[in-house]
C-alpha cells in the first residue's frame, strides 16, 4: 500500500518547520561545533541533516535524570512531566529505538504495569522522520531489519531525492500538520527514487550479516564472544549512555531543606555496582559476564519479550567506545560461531 | 490510566522489635483504612518500603495474609536505605508500594507435605507461608520446619518457634556452632538430612513426598538444593527465592534482569530446575 506522499522544495523547509513548531518545541539534528546533536531550534538554519546525530534522542522522551515524585510534610505529590515536542530529522534507526522502549515501557507482561513517564512524554511526541541517503562508518540498521527507511511509527517522513524533499504521511496528525502546508503530490517516479535511494544506502553499508535468527544460535559463542570482546572494556558505560533502546535506570532520592525529592536517571549495566546486592556484592562481577548481558539483552531477551531487537544497528555504541569494541563486530563474531 | 505504580502509599510503623544486633523486625500498616481492609498478598510476595530521603528497598513480607491489616517486615542493617529503617521508631512514617513478584506453592501444596529449609534472616521471607499453612492447619497435612544459623545469636524469630510447634508444626532448630549458653542442635541445616556425620545434631526425615522450600544465603541454598537432589527429591518440587538488586518491583529497572527472567516480576520464587535454567 502507498501511503499519501508529497513533494517539497528545498527551499521550503523552513516553511515545515514553522508549521511543526505549532505543535511544540522542535527538536532536530543541530551541529553544535563538537558534533551534530539532537537539540532545540527555533528556525531551520539551525538543522543540519547531514549526518545522524551522535546522542541518541531517547532523552526527549526518558530523560536522564527526572523526578518521579515529591514527599513534603508527610504528603507524597507524584510529579508527572511531559511537553509538547516534535521530533524532526529522526532517523529510522531511532524511530525504530522508539517503537522498541514503547513496547518495553507499555508493558509487554500478561498483567501490565505501564511506565507513566515514558507513555506521557511519548503520547504528546510529534515525530518526523528522515530516511537516510547515506550511512556512516558503523551503521548497520539493513543487518537489523531497521533502515535507512522508516516503515511506520512516524506523522511524517522525509527522503531527500537531491532538489527536493519527497513527504510521506504516516499517520492522522501527520495529514492534519499538512493541512497548514499544502503541497504537491509526489509522483510513482518519486517514490521509485526513494527506493533507489534506500538500496544505494543498505549496498553501502555493507555489514556482511543479517542478524534474523540470531538469537537461535547466540547461546553457542556468547561466552568466547563476551570474553573476547568484553576483556577490553574500560567500565565508562557509554555504549549504554548512547544507546537509543537502553532504559535502565536507577532512583535515589535528594534532600533539600524539608522536601525529599525522588530522582531516576539512565544506568548501565556495564558498570560493577549495577548488580551489587546490599551486603553481597555484585552478581555480574566480571567484564566477560556483563557484556554477555548487554549482547543476550539485545539480541535474544527482547526479541522473545516482545518480538524486537533491542539493537538497532544505529552504531553509537561502537563509534563512541574508547576501548573501540563494535557491536557489528560482536554481532559477526556471534553469527560466525566464534 | 492505569495508577502510577511508582508512587508508594502513606505508612506508619507501629511496633519494631530487635531479632539480632542487625536485624529488625517492623510491623506496619497504612494510613489509608480503605486500603487497610482492601490490600492484601500472597505468602511469598514482597513489597517496595521507602525511608523517605534515603530510598526504596525491596523486602519479603514476613507476615501473612491470613492476619489481615499485619505487614511485618524483618531488615537487616545492609545498606544505606535499611541504615535508615534502623534509626526509625514506632510512630514513624513510610512508603510501601505492591505487592510484587510471585508466590511460594501455597496452592498447589494444598493436601499435600511441606518441608521448609530456611538459614539465617531467610527465614523471614518463608514465615509467610509457615504462618499461612498454620493457620489454616486442615488444607495441609504435614508441615516441617528445618532452620539453621551461623550461632544462637543470629537465630530471628526466637520466640515464635514453640508456638509454631503447639499450632502443629514439626520445628527443628540448629546453629552452625556452639556460643554463649546454645544446648540444642550443632550443625549446618543441611546436616539435619544429609549423610554427614553430626554428632551433635538429630537427624530429621523429610517425607519423600514432600514438597520443598529453600530460602537463605546463596551459598546454603546452593548446598541445601545438591543435598536435597542426593536425597533424591527432584529440582521441579524444590522451591527456592532469590535475590537480586531491584528498584522498581515491576520489571523495568533493569537490575534484577538473570537470563530471560526478571527477578521481580517473574519471581522471586523459582523451582530449582528454572534457577539452573536460569545460571546457564
Amino acid at each position: 500500500m502507498m501511503t499519501e506522499a508529497y513533494v517539497l522544495d528545498k527551499n521550503r523547509l523552513g516553511d515545515l518547520v514553522e508549521v511543526l513548531k505549532v505543535r511544540g518545541e522542535v527538536i532536530a539534528p543541530t551541529n553544535t561545533g563538537i558534533d551534530i546533536l539532537y537539540m532545540p531550534v527555533s528556525s531551520v538554519s539551525e538543522i543540519d541533516l547531514s549526518k545522524i546525530p551522535l546522542d541518541s534522542p531517547k532523552e526527549y522522551v526518558f530523560p536522564i535524570t527526572e523526578t518521579m515524585m515529591e514527599v513534603e510534610g508527610g504528603e507524597i505529590t507524584p510529579v508527572l512531566e511531559s511537553w509538547d515536542r516534535v521530533l524532526f530529522g529522526l532517523r529510522p534507526c531511532d524511530v525504530a529505538a522508539f517503537r522498541c522502549m514503547l513496547r518495553f515501557f507499555e508493558d509487554y507482561a500478561d498483567e501490565k504495569i505501564p511506565d507513566p513517564y515514558f507513555i506521557e512524554k511519548m503520547k504528546k511526541l510529534t515525530v518526523v522522520a528522515y530516511n537516510c541517503p547515506e550511512p556512516k562508518e558503523h551503521c548497520f540498521c539493513a543487518a537489523m531489519g531497521t533502515g535507512p527507511v522508516a516503515e511506520s511509527g512516524f506523522d511524517l517522513a522525509l527522503s531527500d531525492l537531491g532538489g527536493y524533499y519527497l513527504v510521506e504521511v504516516g499517520s492522522v496528525k501527520g495529514e492534519e500538520i499538512l493541512g497548514g502546508l499544502p503541497l504537491p503530490k509526489a509522483s510513482q517516479k518519486d517514490i521509485s527514487e526513494k527506493e533507489a535511494v534506500a538500496r544505494r544506502c543498505s549496498e553501502k553499508m555493507k555489514p556482511g550479516f543479517a542478524v534474523q535468527g540470531i538469537e537461535d544460535v547466540i547461546e553457542q559463542s556468547i561466552d568466547a564472544v563476551a570474553e573476547n570482546h568484553g576483556g577490553r572494556c574500560i567500565v565508562c558505560g557509554g555504549c549504554n549512555f548512547f544507546c537509543p533502546t537502553c532504559t535502565c535506570y536507577n532512583v535515589t532520592d535528594t534532600i533539600e531543606g524539608e522536601l525529599v525529592r525522588r530522582e531516576r536517571y539512565w544506568d548501565s549495566c556495564m558498570l560493577q555496582g549495577f548488580t551489587w546486592l546490599a551486603g553481597m556484592g555484585p552478581e555480574r562481577a566480571t567484564l566477560a559476564s556483563r557484556m554477555k548481558q548487554r549482547l543476550m539483552h539485545k539480541l535474544s531477551y527482547t526479541k522473545e519479550h516482545y518480538d524486537a531487537y533491542s539493537c538497532t544497528g544505529c552504531g553509537r555504541c561502537s563509534q563512541v567506545c574508547p576501548s573501540y569494541i563494535f557491536m557489528e563486530d560482536m554481532i559477526r563474531d556471534i553469527l560466525g560461531g566464534v | 490510566m492505569k495508577r502510577n505504580e511508582y508512587i508508594p502509599y502513606m505508612a506508619t510503623i507501629k511496633e519494631i522489635s530487635e531479632q539480632t544486633s542487625d536485624i529488625k523486625s517492623f510491623v506496619l500498616e497504612f494510613d489509608d483504612p480503605e486500603l487497610r481492609e482492601r490490600w492484601t498478598f500472597k505468602p511469598g510476595q514482597f513489597v517496595e518500603v521507602s525511608a523517605f530521603g534515603h530510598g526504596e528497598v525491596p523486602i519479603s513480607i514476613a507476615s501473612s495474609p491470613t492476619r489481615k491489616g499485619e505487614i511485618e517486615l524483618v531488615i537487616r542493617n545492609s545498606g544505606s536505605v535499611t541504615a535508615a529503617f534502623h534509626e526509625m521508631k514506632a510512630g514513624d512514617k513510610v512508603g510501601l508500594r505492591g505487592p510484587y513478584g510471585n508466590w511460594w506453592p501455597f496452592e498447589e501444596t494444598k493436601g499435600k507435605k511441606v518441608t521448609i529449609v530456611a538459614g539465617g534472616i531467610g527465614l523471614a521471607a518463608v514465615t509467610n507461608i509457615l504462618r499461612y499453612m498454620l493457620d489454616n492447619p486442615s488444607d495441609y497435612e504435614n508441615v516441617q520446619l528445618l532452620y539453621g544459623a551461623r550461632d544462637q545469636d543470629l537465630l530471628v524469630f526466637t520466640s515464635e518457634y514453640e508456638k509454631w510447634r503447639q499450632m502443629g508444626a514439626d520445628v527443628h532448630i540448629t546453629c552452625d556452632r556452639r556460643a554463649g549458653d546454645w544446648s540444642g542442635n550443632v550443625g549446618m541445616v543441611t546436616c539435619f538430612f544429609n549423610d554427614t556425620p553430626s554428632p551433635e545434631l538429630e537427624k530429621v526425615e523429610i517425607p519423600e513426598d514432600a514438597t520443598l522450600i529453600v530460602c537463605g544465603p546463596p551459598i546454603m541454598i546452593h548446598f541445601c538444593c545438591l543435598d536435597l537432589l542426593k536425597a533424591g527429591f527432584k529440582p521441579e518440587n524444590i522451591y527456592v527465592s532469590l535475590e537480586g538488586h531491584m528498584k522498581c518491583g515491576v520489571g523495568k529497572c533493569g537490575h534484577c534482569n538473570v537470563g530471560h527472567k526478571y527477578v521481580c516480576k517473574d519471581g522471586p520464587v523459582f523451582t530449582y530446575a528454572e534457577k539452573l535454567a536460569l545460571e546457564g
